[in-house]
């Protein structure tokens, strides 16, 4: 049996992946953060790195290096790598966080792997440098096109824009509407206009979880599911 | 004739809210009643286990085993049950290693422990983790089933981390073919790792 990580499989670009097999991942991702979440768990670091996929097609989510249980108190803590932080939501991203991690954030999460899926490119490029060194470098143009900006929260929020614009720009073509319209609601999860959050952002983030899980899984599974190829 | 409109106001607000979100679907997955479970056994037999179904199956299961407190818990694995051949999977956090007890493969993945933060709750949570983790089906819920946890101490005691030990992902009939990929990457195989055609078992 051949287990590779998502990252691996993203980054060898192989032109014969099919379209039914990123669905078949990007289902089995779904339903790996919605079971976790069902259990009252958060992952708090869902990438490619943290997803295993096999040869028949399943993926499986690990990498439970910062998990917690939703009910468990959030200590706030982040780090600022730039390959980590642009799969954590704007206000998840650097060392001090300005938000309480929620099942909202794992939805955001899950929202920028299902693009790199559904686009079949990393995000994220391992490359050896000059002296032998690993290096890690943005992958695709519009990723590392982001500006720097002295203000991080800016510049973050300007990452989130650019993945948004990636999905409605590229995404139809290789996955069609409909799954662009998902990875366009997972990327817009915790905005106040969300069909995941009725209102005010902020009442839900001091939720217990399971509103917001359920509002989840009615509304990512149940459009993933629907989707056939 | 005054409450009239914000009367009306609420109720469309409750109708558009009800429509984006039918709470049906998440009681029905949290109702402890064994008679929806046997319907849903009933219907995935007879509808060739629609996804629904299958999925509210797994809901219901990975709701019970996170209440069920009854359930033994994992407890830690002893400190002679040692895992050797380790292979990281590239590009990965995760560990395919050999159990030095069962002769078996596992998948090994770390839980970090943040010095600062309360060494009993994270003790608390891998454990109620690895328990629900041990109790749910991988091919519903695409999460590895969990055998137990190592407790991770540096030379002086101090608590270091705790690793995790999943059982091999299970055989699966494939219906979505990734051949193409796989076959035309093995011989680059420098980010893929190769295992025993019976994960289960390590020859020796």
């Amino acid at each position: 049996m051949n287990i590779h990580s998502l990252r691996g499989s993203l980054l060898r670009q192989t032109p014969g992946v099919s379209i039914s097999f990123r669905l078949a991942i990007a289902k089995s991702m779904a339903r790996a953060v919605i079971f976790l979440h069902s259990a009252s768990f958060v992952h708090k670091n869902i990438r490619p790195e943290t997803v295993l996929t096999t040869e028949s097609g399943s993926s499986y989510l690990v990498g439970f290096q910062k998990f917690r249980a939703t009910a468990s108190h959030t200590y706030m803590l982040g780090d600022a790598l730039w390959h980590e932080n642009i799969y954590r939501h704007p206000t998840r991203q650097g060392v001090a966080p300005e938000d309480m991690y929620t099942m909202l954030h794992d939805v955001y999460s899950l929202g920028v792997c299902l693009l790199e899926v559904g686009l079949w490119s990393s995000f994220v490029q391992h490359v050896i440098g000059p002296n032998g060194e690993p290096l890690i470098l943005p992958g695709l143009l519009e990723i590392a096109a982001v500006p720097k900006m002295r203000d991080e929260r800016k510049r973050a929020f300007g990452l989130k824009r650019v993945l948004t614009e990636l999905a409605t720009s590229k995404l139809p073509s290789c996955m069609g509407d409909k799954y662009t319209s998902l990875v366009i609601s997972c990327l817009s999860c915790l905005d106040k206009t969300s069909k995941f959050v009725n209102g005010d952002a902020t009442t839900e983030i001091v939720d217990d979880g399971i509103d917001l899980g359920a509002r989840y899984i009615q509304g990512v599974l149940s459009e993933i599911e629907d989707i056939s190829m | 004739m005054y409450l009239k409109s914000p009367l009306q106001s609420s109720v469309q607000e409750f109708e558009d809210w009800y429509r984006r979100w039918d709470p049906s679907w998440f009681l029905i997955a949290r109702l402890a009643l064994p008679d929806i479970d046997a319907e849903i056994r009933q219907h995935r037999l007879e509808n060739d286990d629609a996804a629904p179904l299958k999925i509210m199956g797994g809901l219901r299961e990975a709701h019970r085993a996170r209440m069920d407190t009854n359930r033994r818990p994992l407890g830690f694995l002893p400190d002679n049950v040692a895992f050797y051949l380790p292979k990281q999977v590239d590009l990965s956090s995760a560990t395919v290693c050999a159990r030095s007890d069962s002769h078996t493969l596992a998948i090994l993945d770390y839980v970090e422990y943040r010095p600062g933060t309360s060494e009993a709750d994270i003790s608390n949570d891998v454990q109620n983790l690895a328990r629900v983790m041990s109790n749910l089906d991988p091919l519903t819920c695409n999460l590895l089933r969990c055998e137990g946890v190592k407790r991770n101490n540096d030379e002086s005691g101090r608590l270091r981390g705790f690793s995790l030990v999943f059982q091999m992902p299970p055989p699966r009939p494939s219906k979505v073919s990734l051949s193409n990929e796989h076959v035309n990457s093995r011989s680059e195989d420098d980010r893929s790792t190769m295992v025993s055609d019976q994960p289960e078992t390590l020859s020796t």
